[in-house]
């Protein structure tokens, strides 16, 4: 699997890696008990600080995702799932910005549906 | 003025010593160059290496002209130590002004940057008993010369043959360094077409095994030769292995420059 940043994006790039992989996980391009390059390998892939790529794989580990031991290897926790738990109310008022901002961007109840539809059908069923 | 072949070993090392720095900076400069000619980039001969280049040549007819009139090493060896280090200098800022020009055809500037999220392993690019083969070579082959040299024997010179030996050891440490570099260090999906590195690193790893080896046996030829029945022998030999060892350092100095990258963020 290939992580994508970009550093136009409003969001810090620690954030981007961490979001990165948290969707490989879900969509079930990560699988379980994976291990991922090493802080050292994916900074310099990616030309950032190995700071910033270490407190990815933090964060990502205190959420339950990751397990990473110092000077060893990190790898993706079996099962993988998340410790932070997303109630339907915290979904439904995500979900409501993220439409408010489709709708008035101009997108039709049918493009917003089959978009959706399309985002949902991309994550592992498994999960 | 009679010149035995020791003479003129010793000679022929005062000029490999001058010109040391020199020959580094140019096979920097042209293992440079050929990368960028790979990614379709121009790298334009440096102004500080065509001095360096003059210098040199002043140097080497100034320790010629030391060597013929005073064949003592007493004289010719400080001589050539002196031109080393001068020079040396002009290297240092040959080297950096190369770095800096070839930064173009290394570092790519998007904005939008990916990276894989398979670990890479040497072993993917090398088979582990390639590896095995060349530290056992090297520690065969360091533990027969600790061997000999433990052995009493007429008349040694062991000034060359420890240097050599000394240098298989750091070839192989560096060259494994590199290697890692080459397998876990900064790449770009778009760098290179598939396979490139695996003939890279296969490359940087024959280099190794032919210094380790090299300088191995050179150590060896040299520890117990009578100079004064094989002098010419023992000069051809620590010559090319004299020059079988800058191109050895030269090669392990370009290691930064051949590898394409995303422009690295300071923060």
């Amino acid at each position: 699997m290939t992580i994508r940043i970009d550093l136009e994006d409003g969001r810090p790039l620690e954030e981007q890696i961490v979001t990165a992989v948290r969707n490989g996980l879900a969509r079930g391009d990560i699988a379980r008990g994976q291990e991922l390059p090493s802080v050292r390998q994916l900074a310099g892939d990616l030309g950032v600080h190995w700071n910033t790529v270490a407190r990815a794989y933090r964060r990502l580990a205190d959420e339950g995702l990751l397990n990473v031991r110092r000077g060893r290897s990190v790898v993706v926790r079996e099962p993988a799932r998340s410790t932070a738990r997303v109630s339907r109310t915290a979904l439904r008022s995500r979900l409501t910005d993220v439409l408010a901002e489709a709708v008035l961007g101009g997108l039709s109840r049918k493009d917003v549906t089959e978009t959706f539809q399309e985002a949902l059908a991309g994550f592992d069923e498994r999960r | 003025m009679t010149m035995n072949p020791m003479h003129v070993s010793q000679q022929a090392s005062a000029i490999l010593v001058t010109v040391t720095p020199w020959l580094v900076v140019s096979i920097v400069f042209r293992v440079a160059q050929r990368y960028a000619r790979s990614v379709s980039q121009s790298l334009e001969r440096p102004p500080s290496l065509t001095r360096l280049g003059r210098a040199t040549m002043v140097a080497a007819i100034v320790t010629v002209a030391i060597a013929l009139v005073e064949s003592s090493p007493v004289w010719l060896l400080p001589a050539a130590g002196v031109g080393f280090v001068g020079l040396s200098t002009l290297a240092l800022r040959a080297l950096g002004e190369i770095d800096r020009l070839s930064k173009p055809a290394r570092e790519v500037t998007a904005s939008v940057r990916s990276a894989s999220l398979a670990v890479r392993r040497a072993g993917q690019y090398l088979p582990w008993t390639w590896r095995f083969a060349v530290y056992g070579v090297g520690l065969a082959g360091v533990v027969a010369f600790a061997a000999r040299v433990a052995t009493p024997g007429a008349d040694r010179r062991l000034l060359v043959p420890l240097t050599l030996a000394f240098a298989a050891v750091v070839f192989l440490w560096l060259y494994e360094v590199w290697i890692q570099q080459l397998v876990t260090g900064p790449a770009t999906p778009e760098g290179q077409p598939p396979g490139t590195c695996q003939r890279f690193i296969r490359g940087v790893f024959a280099m190794e095994a032919a210094l380790v080896a090299g300088c191995l046996t050179a150590a060896h030829l040299l520890l117990d030769l009578d100079w004064n029945a094989s002098g010419a022998y023992g000069a051809v030999v620590s010559l090319a292995a004299g020059v079988l060892g800058v191109a050895g350092c030269a090669l392990a100095l370009s290691s930064d420059l051949t590898q394409r990258r995303y422009q690295q963020l300071k923060t």
